[in-house]
This record gives C-alpha cells, structure tokens and sequence, in this order.
C-alpha cells in the first residue's frame, strides 16, 4: 500500500480500513505508509511555519513537528494500550500503534490542508502573535479531527473485545485529554517552531513558562490588553 | 385450477421472489462510504425486462447518484460505530469479495475527477516548491519573499530587546520592565550588543513604555580605588559607594582598563556634582 493510498483508504473507506487493522491485516504495511505520509505532511507544515523567521528556522521546524508527534505517539502509546488491556481489550500493541498513526496521519493531512491558507497569511501578514495564534488553531482544529478518527477507530477495533465498552469508551476520552496535555508539553519543549522575529534562530529555547499562559499572553496582547515581556 | 388463477399464482410468485431478491442485495451490500469507488450496486433484473440493453458501469454509478435508487440501501458508515457485519443479519447473498487497495492508484476516478490521494500528492509537491521559492534570498538586500514584510508591530518585548526609533540616533535596551538608553559605543559594546541586535522602530514607539535609568559604562583600573562613569566623552568621578549603589550600579558594570587610558579622558563633573576635582587614576 502506497502512502498516499493508505491516505485515501483512511479519508474514504475508513470502515474497511479500521475493519483491517481490527483483523490485523498488513498492519506493517500500514504503519510504515502512515509514518512515512504523516512524516513527509508535517515536516511540510513544519517549514511553512518556520519560513515566517528565517531559513534556519524552516528547517528546524520541518525536522521538529515530526518528531513531536511521534514523541507523543511514543509516551502515550502504552498509557492507551495498558488502559485497554485493563478494561477487557484484545487488541494487541500494533493495533494501538497503528491507531495512533491513523489520528496523527489524519492531523498531518488536516494541516496539510491548511497549509496554503498560512501561507497566505506568513506572506500578507506581519503580526507574529496573530501568526502565532492562527497556527494554534489550526493544530487544535487537525488534532480535534484526528483523535476524532481515532475514538472512531477505537470504536470499531474495540467491537471484537467482550463487555466493558462503555468503560474503554471512557478510556479512550481519557487518553485523549493526556495525548493534548502531553502533545502540548512536548510543543513547548521543542519550541520555537514560528520563531519570534526579534530574536535570532534557536534551535530549542530555554525552558521556562509554559505552552497555556503563553498562549493566554499572546491573545492578551493581540487584544491589546498588556504586552508579551 | 383454471388458467386464468394459474396466471395470478404465477405473478404472486413473481412479485414475492423480486421482493426477495431485493432485500437479499441490499442485505449483502459491501457497506461503504465512498460509494463512487466500489463497483456499483445493480438491483435485480425484473424477469419482464430481459431485452433491457446493459448499461456500463460508470453510467450506471453517474445515474444512480442523480437518482439514487440504491443509496438508501448503504449506510453511511461516518456515522455507524459497528462493523459491517452486524448490519449484515443473516447469512449474506452474493457476498462481494473484498476489494484490495490498489498499490498504484489510478490519477483519476471513474468520474473523471482526481484522487484525493492524487491531490494530496500534488498539493504537498506545489507547497514544497512555493516555501523553497519564497526562502531563496532574492534581490538587492539579500531578504527572502518569506520575510520581506517589515515586522516592526510583531516585537516581542522581552529583556534584552534592543530598539532605535528611525529619527533618533539614540538605542534603547529593554530590561527590566523598562528602556534604557544605551549612552555611548563603549556602553553598547561593553554590555555585548552588536549592530545585527538592533530594531528599527518607528518614530515614538518609545513613548509607550516606561524609561529606567541611562546605561553608562564604568571604568576603573587596577593601580586606583576610584570608579569612573564615561558619558560624552569624558570621565566622572562617583564619588563613593553610597552614590554608586544610589545610582543603580553593581559590579558587573565596572569595566577594567588600564590606567593610562583613564588617564587620557578627559575629566567630567564628580558625581554627585560639586564635590571637587576627581583625583588621578
């Protein structure tokens, strides 16, 4: 399979796709044609992020917003398959995993699709906390979307395991507020992606605040109500 | 049994096995939400009707859609959270062996239109090429399409931010909680500022924040116990630790340098002011 293919099979025929991953079929297959789109989209998304700072900056963040989803894939991965397997799943370690990719795939494609639309406001556009803002609401609109296809997917796979759905079903909410949490402590971590157009390029900013209040700080002065210090 | 009930049997019979037939496709339909890429689902040949001509199956699907005869018959599988064969029920008729994804996708669908996939594609290819456009450094300053949009608005006031408002030839650090103005060359190289840190700023963007007191360079040299502030030039004697503190100085703002070239400044007024000649380094 293809990795554009898996991406149309996700998109359009996501019942077979969940079925397949639920009867482990060639969950190889799809793991590496997931990982390889979902790389290849978000790095894209990553330098048209960082274009707004410097070339430097682009690639940095073309190399960064892969690696801070799969990082979260990677620290959430056992909390979900753990849960799972404490409320009666059967679905094995891969099935998790291949899950996972199909939200963070789904994410890489929303972004992908929103690409050209922050494009168009990196070029017209000079306000770097409305840049700044505009990028966290596109991430929360493709993250919303892909752990939409993941409870989806859980749903599906899930159907095979006996009784307890209600109590994965509210393990998989669950997880969903960690995956936010930890995606965002990792964001943070792995800052900056836009880069301030005041300060030179940097790889990874030193530690300090955090991803919320930051936030919170740059709708204030956008607003007009007090300014970044 | 006369002919003419043999006759209505027979159409009884007819109409029961149609309905059968019916329920029978719908009952094995391949549940699936992109109904456009799986084969078309044909209802049953009334036994009336043997001279209809077949028709392909993309006019077919094209036909179908525009009427939708079948469509009430898939479920939309968006919405549905169990498999198929939960909708299946019983044992199903003329099952439909699955489909297996193509491994090289056709670029178009059978209604002429691109893939997603194959747009997808595209798209990723097309924003690749623009953000490696828009950051090639082109034109005379060497600045990148990407970036050549003056960002004055979008400062970050943060410590450290050097500013100069583009009618004065004064520059201002940021620390603090307020700007400072940076007094003399020696000033802005002792406290490691370089020319590429600087922030044009349009005229009065200063007004709007606070200003703490000027940034001076201080000197002091080994062989002499008294500390000197360089302002325009000449040097001026502080002329004790009280005023020194008073004036919002540390350590750290002392600069080291040899005797002799204290020696030539020429001297300034003491400070505080009045309190006599400044004694030799």
């Amino acid at each position: 399979m293809s990795s554009l293919a898996v991406i149309e099979s996700i998109l359009r025929d996501r019942q077979s796709f969940f079925d397949e991953i639920r009867q482990g079929q060639d969950l190889k297959e799809k793991m590496r044609a997931m990982l390889v789109s979902s790389v290849a989209f978000l790095a894209l998304y990553g330098a048209v992020m960082g274009s707004s700072h410097s070339l430097w900056q682009a690639l940095s963040s073309a190399c960064k917003l892969p690696v801070l989803f799969l990082a979260t894939l990677v620290v959430c991965a056992p909390t979900l398959y753990f849960f799972n397997l404490i409320f009666g799943s059967r679905q094995s370690l891969s099935q998790n995993i291949a899950l996972m990719l199909t939200a963070i795939t789904v994410t890489a494609v929303v972004l992908l699709s929103f690409a050209p639309i922050v494009l168009l406001f990196l070029l017209s556009s000079s306000n770097y906390q409305f840049f700044k803002l505009l990028n966290v609401g596109v991430f929360a609109v493709a993250g919303i979307i892909g752990v939409l296809f993941l409870a989806q997917g859980m749903r599906v796979v899930s159907t095979s395991g006996a009784g307890a759905g209600d109590a994965r079903l509210v393990v998989v909410r669950m997880w969903i507020l960690v995956y936010a949490f930890v995606g965002s402590q990792v964001a943070w971590t792995l800052r900056p992606f836009v880069g301030a157009p005041s300060m030179q390029f940097e790889l990874f900013r030193q530690l300090g605040g955090n991803f919320y209040t930051n936030v919170f700080a740059s709708i204030g002065e956008l607003l007009g109500f007090f300014t970044v210090r | 049994m006369d002919d003419t009930e043999r006759m209505r049997i027979d159409a009884l019979v007819n109409l029961l096995a149609d309905a059968v037939a019916e329920r029978l496709v719908g009952r094995s339909t391949n549940v699936d939400a992109g109904a456009a890429l799986q084969p078309p689902l044909r209802s049953p040949e009334p036994a009336t009707s043997p001279t209809e001509t077949p028709r392909d199956s993309a006019s077919e699907s094209a036909e179908e859609s525009s009427t939708g005869p079948i469509a009430v018959d898939v479920p939309d599988v968006a919405d549905s959270g169990s498999p198929p064969e939960a909708a299946a029920g019983t044992e199903p008729v003329n099952e439909q062996e699955p489909v297996p994804a193509p491994r090289h996708l056709p670029a178009f669908s059978a209604t002429g239109s691109p893939r997603p996939a194959v747009l997808i594609g595209r798209l990723a290819i097309g924003l690749l090429a623009v953000v490696i456009l828009i950051n090639i450094p082109l034109g005379t300053r060497g600045i990148a399409f990407a970036r050549s949009i003056p960002n004055t608005a979008s400062l970050v006031i943060r410590n450290g931010l050097v500013v100069k408002e583009t009618n004065s030839p004064q520059i201002w650090v940021y620390r603090d909680g307020a700007f400072h103005w940076i007094t003399t060359l020696d000033a802005f190289q002792y406290f490691g500022y370089r020319w590429s840190d600087v922030r044009m700023v349009e005229p009065g963007f200063l007004n709007q924040f606070a200003k703490g007191r000027p940034l001076y360079v201080l000197l002091k040299c080994d062989a002499s116990p008294n500390i000197y502030q360089l302002d325009a030039g000449k040097k001026h004697w502080i002329v004790d630790i009280a005023t020194f503190v008073a004036q919002g100085y540390v350590w750290q703002d002392v600069k080291m340098v040899p005797c002799s070239d204290l020696s030539n400044l020429p001297n300034g007024d003491s400070i505080p002011p009045g309190r006599g000649s400044p004694p030799l380094p």
